[in-house]
């Protein structure tokens, strides 16, 4: 009755005006950012930090929320349609998505593609009402030494599923605990790396250093090219799948919600995981594996619902432990601290607004794309044919406005520059920024709980192996660590085998 | 000059760079596991990212050279540059000039420069295009939100 009793309190909470108004302004941004290729969920989300902190915390959450799974509905217009994928979780999409659209198909493909995400997004949205409360009383005995130690599996499996190479992403992991070292100790009080300049005591900003990573280095790479859009140009009709899409669809749509939501909640995973093992999930039990790649309305169902399913299952983690599954849930909650909310197991109980509130909207942001994506898929199409040449000034003054209205200062637009700069030669040289921007996040946290957890076993690391719950995550951040270096060492010793042999 | 040669270089500057903080780490003071100091953590990420760039500097160097590898005068060639550099050295200007001439002629002055410079509209549009960020960005920032930034040059206000 109490779970009924909340969660009737938080509907009310989402139908107040204010909120109503933050959900479908997130919901829509969110769905075009997912529909223009260039600028993705993240970035867009970095980009409008600086507005959330003026806002309530349950207005800036409830936007954020809109925009990270609007951004999943919006994402499938552009697979679909150019063969471009609007954001990353749709990269799948694109393989029968265009297909269906090539053989005049486009309608049925961009119905079961908004009806999937909606399905997945419902199914997740419930499994976190049921869950996250649940999880957090039970997280509520975890100590330092159990929060450093699922923080370090989060970060390793962010690392570990990097689509990149695997040492780079590590170098960069390292370097984002780095730039998180920066700023004032918090237990001293001490200044640490400031350089001597008076603005690096707060530490490296947040909002600076991703502008700078996703904003300004994303425009420099597309100034370098045109982008060359082919659109696929048959009227687009019959948005509303018949019988036998739906049949078809039917177990892709049930597999990819669980599969979603489970990929969702494991630090690390994210909609990205959740699209791909999706796909290659229904394609193993399809009858007809052959048939995916040439427009199976299956190889469109599965990893749209499943990407919807993973946005929304991310929300536990953070909620429940206080720790962020993904990047975008690290900026949610770096939201959520500059509010002055603190994250972990006591959240829902503290602020039970905040976590009610952030979920009844979770539904109606649903239902609201859902209900506004399919008629403005016209509206879409044509916003598709804006010219780079108009959105970049906008995108390059949003950050540097964006940026400077933090702190009210022009040394925010420099670190932005620098990381910028930054941005465009790493990306160059394929180094991928997720287990950067999570370790910047995650490390000034797991630094007061490592040392919290030294002092109160008065200097030994056996601490983190005598207690059960910490001990798990180290075991099988460890396993992870050697499961990704033992092909890595047998890769060498051919390597090595083979050059020997030639000389 | 080849990828592998500059990824080798790379390697050498994180290499470098994690040296430099580690003996940040010891100027704090790193203190002992049972008292860790506020160098502590740094260190051990010092140690980390030097390891690491370490093992890959020494992989780099023992990969064979690929027959068709990436040249990296094609990655930075000039021609793909400039329009970066512009960008950029246009965000630096913006955030010299902001302080002193204010929001709006800065920032117009950005957009114009952008529109203009780097997007190769014609005039008409490019200073249509300014005009119109300008006013939009004006009320979001300034207006709806708040945010406190001179509006116009000091000469300007008494």
């Amino acid at each position: 009755m109490d779970f009924l009793a909340q969660a009737f309190s938080g509907f009310s909470i989402a139908f107040e005006p204010i909120n109503l108004v933050y959900c479908f302004i997130g919901a829509i941004l969110g769905t075009l950012i997912g529909v223009l290729p260039g600028i993705g969920p993240t970035a867009t989300i970095a980009l409008l930090l600086p507005i959330t902190f003026r806002l309530s915390p349950v207005e800036a959450t409830i936007m954020i929320s809109g925009i990270y799974y609007g951004a999943m509905y919006g994402g499938s217009t552009t697979s679909i349609l150019v063969n471009i994928p609007g954001e990353a979780a749709s990269v799948i999409t694109c393989i029968d998505g265009y297909e269906m659209a090539k053989k005049g198909r486009a309608g049925p493909a961009l119905g079961i593609a908004a009806f999937g995400s909606f399905i997945g997004g419902t199914v997740s949205v419930i499994g976190v009402m049921l869950l996250a409360a649940p999880l957090a009383a039970v997280a509520v005995k975890f100590g330092s030494p159990e929060y450093f130690s699922i923080m370090c599996l989060g970060l390793t499996l962010i690392i570990y599923l990097a689509q990149k190479d695997l040492l780079k992403s590590l170098i960069m992991a390292g370097f984002g605990l780095a730039m998180g070292s920066v700023g004032i100790d918090l237990v001293t009080g001490e200044p640490r790396f400031g350089l001597g300049i008076i603005e690096l005591n707060e530490g490296v900003g947040l909002v600076p250093l991703l502008m700078g990573l996703f904003g300004i280095s994303e425009v420099a790479l597309n100034l370098e090219k045109e982008i060359q859009r082919e659109f696929v140009t048959t009227k687009i009709k019959n948005l509303l799948p018949s019988l036998k899409d739906w049949m078809d669809s039917k177990m892709a749509i049930i597999r990819g919600s669980v599969i979603g939501f489970f990929l969702g909640i494991l630090p690390g995973g994210g909609a990205v995981i959740a699209s791909f093992v999706a796909y290659a999930l229904e394609k193993k039990f399809s009858k007809h594996p052959d048939k995916f790649g040439t427009g199976v309305i299956e190889g469109v169902a599965a990893p749209e619902t499943a990407n919807n399913a993973a946005s929304s299952g991310s929300f536990i983690p953070l909620f429940a432990l206080g720790i962020p599954a993904n990047v975008v849930m690290a900026l949610l909650l770096s939201c959520l601290m500059v509010h002055g909310m603190q994250p972990g197991p006591t959240l829902i109980k503290m602020h039970p607004d905040l976590f009610w509130g952030t979920v009844a909207s979770m539904y109606i942001g649903n239902v609201m794309c859902l209900v506004f994506n399919l008629p403005m898929i016209g509206i879409w199409v044509q916003l598709l044919r804006v010219s780079y040449k108009i959105l970049f000034p906008l995108i390059v003054l949003f950050c540097s406005i964006g940026v400077y209205s933090t702190n009210n200062t022009v040394f925010d637009i420099y670190v932005m520059l620098f990381f910028g700069v930054f941005g465009y030669i790493f990306r160059k040289l394929e180094y991928e920024f997720a287990p950067l921007i999570l370790a910047f996040i995650l490390g000034p946290m797991m630094e007061t709980a490592l040392r919290q957890s030294l002092i109160l076993s008065k200097g030994s690391f056996l601490i983190f192996f005598k207690r059960p719950i910490a001990a798990v995550p180290l075991v099988i951040t460890l396993a992870i660590l050697l499961l990704a270096a033992i092909p890595m060492m047998k890769k060498a010793r051919r390597k090595m085998a083979e050059a020997a042999e030639e000389d | 000059m080849k990828q592998g040669t500059l990824q080798s270089g790379v390697y050498l500057l994180w290499i470098i760079f994690a040296i430099i903080f580690c003996a940040g780490a010891i100027g704090l003071k790193v203190g002992t596991p049972a008292h860790p100091g506020p160098g502590f953590m740094p260190f051990l990420v010092g140690i980390f990212l030097g390891g690491i760039s370490l093992l890959t500097l020494f992989r780099a160097l023992r990969a064979r050279p690929k027959t068709a590898s990436g040249n990296v005068t094609e990655l930075f060639a000039l021609g793909k540059l400039r329009k970066p550099a512009v960008m950029c050295g246009a965000v630096f200007g913006y955030a010299l000039l902001l302080p002193s001439l204010g929001y709006l002629p800065s920032t117009f002055a950005l957009m114009l420069g952008l529109f203009k410079g780097l997007a190769a509209q014609r005039w008409s549009v490019a200073i249509i295009a300014a005009l119109l960020a300008v006013i939009l960005s004006y009320y979001i920032f300034v207006v709806w939100l708040g945010c406190q930034v001179p509006s116009l040059p000091n000469f300007m206000v008494t």
